[in-house]
């Protein structure tokens, strides 16, 4: 009775249908298959169905596609350079680019070289003139400034009347601050 | 100038994968656009089946085509092109169920009423066995349509593109057991929606 049970398997029946037994499992299959209506009936339904789902959807050939589909996949991929980006072709192009740039400058020749240097070096003239311009104007404005602060302390100092009155004042208003400060100190310590 | 080029455009047809894949890669003209010629139908039936909508399935064939010549060298000789070109279709529909996860859904909850907008070519039939191979074709799509993804890419590698079993293995990176596993779980699911909507005879 267990071997029947075995044997009545829709999964044996379905591995039977697509070839996918053993030998030995195959012959005892057919066998049982031979004897057992309910097997009988299983295996008709499913190869049945597994006919109907192959002729339903194996026609995989009669899905319709646009009829220019193939070249326009095909020019679409072909200018699309995405794939072509790795190592290896950055590589290829920039190897390429030093190739085609020695080249250019063997092609220019001593002329066209000799002219890219006098540009250059114009260039780098203007640059050093620009600056050097700037400088002057620096040190220009700073002597003039040290030549205003000259004169506005010369013109001071010289009043000698002034400045020495000037002077007397700020000592006897020193000393006027420091009397107040100490007598304020004596006061307070008397008070404590 | 034109007698180098004509035996080469015509010999294109027989010309192996292998040898169109090395012309495609050397850059040679043509050689490129008659893979796609070859696997247009077959992989765009896939993506149809995977993704349940004509255009968008277009749409993933083309940038499923343009994904396979930017690896054209990565290509290994050794293997079937079918198989690799397959592997290459299948990561992208299931990217694409990924990214659409809500239209997956729809997409399993699927009903008859839904939009079956898949263009076939009929030729030589009678209208009324076009109409009842329609019919037929319909039902069964609609139950495909109903499965789970990792049951639905099973039926259809099988059943509708044709590949072994070793095939499947390779395209999906399942191990063997769990494919033949799954692809019979998946037909007694389909039986079952077929007694289910009272559909006899299948």
């Amino acid at each position: 009775m267990a071997t029947t049970e075995y044997i009545c398997s829709t999964e044996k029946i379905a591995a039977f249908i697509e070839g996918d037994l053993e030998t030995g499992d195959r012959l005892a299959l057919e066998t049982h298959i031979a004897q057992c209506a309910r097997c009988t009936s299983e295996l008709q339904a499913q190869q049945l169905f597994m006919c109907e789902l192959e002729s339903a959807l194996a026609n995989a050939e009669d899905v319709s596609v646009p009829r220019n589909f193939a070249k326009v996949v095909a020019v679409r991929a072909e200018s699309d350079m995405s794939g072509l980006r790795n190592a290896s072709e950055h590589k290829k192009a920039l190897r390429l680019c030093l190739i085609l740039a020695l080249a250019a400058f063997a092609l220019l020749g001593v002329t066209a070289t000799k002219s890219v240097l006098v540009d250059a070096q114009s260039i780098v003239n203007k640059g050093f003139a620009f600056f050097g311009l700037m400088g002057k104007a620096a040190y220009d404005a700073l002597v003039g400034f040290g030549v205003v602060l000259r004169v506005l302390s010369s013109g001071f100092i010289s009043d000698s009347r002034f400045a020495g009155l000037t002077a007397l004042l700020f000592v006897a208003l020193a000393i006027g601050l420091l009397t107040l400060l100490i007598s304020r100190y004596h006061r307070t310590r008397l008070s404590e | 100038m034109n007698s180098a080029a004509t035996p080469i455009s015509l010999n294109l047809a027989t010309t192996s994968d292998r040898e169109l894949v090395a012309s495609a890669i050397k850059g040679l003209d043509g050689g490129f656009e008659e893979l796609v010629k070859r696997y247009q139908r077959p992989i765009s039936a896939y993506v149809y089946r995977m993704v349940g909508n004509y255009e968008s399935a277009l749409d993933l064939t083309q940038e499923i085509f343009i994904k396979i010549y930017g690896s054209l060298s990565k290509y290994r000789p050794e293997f079937k092109f079918s198989t690799w070109i397959y592997k290459i279709a299948h990561n992208a529909a299931i990217d694409h169920l990924r990214r659409n996860s809500g239209r997956e859904r729809s997409l399993q909850n699927g009903t008859e009423s839904d939009s079956y907008d898949l263009p076939i070519e009929s030729e030589g039939l009678s209208p009324e066995q076009q109409s009842e191979r329609a019919e037929r074709r319909a039902e069964i799509e609609t139950v495909v349509r109903s499965l789970p993804t990792p049951y639905r890419e099973l039926i259809v590698l099988r059943h509708s593109q044709d590949l072994t079993y070793e095939e499947i293995v390779e395209v999906t990176g399942l191990p063997l057991g769990t494919v033949k596993n799954r692809l019979f779980r998946a037909r007694e699911m389909m039986r079952q929606q077929f007694l289910f909507r009272g559909i006899t005879g299948i």
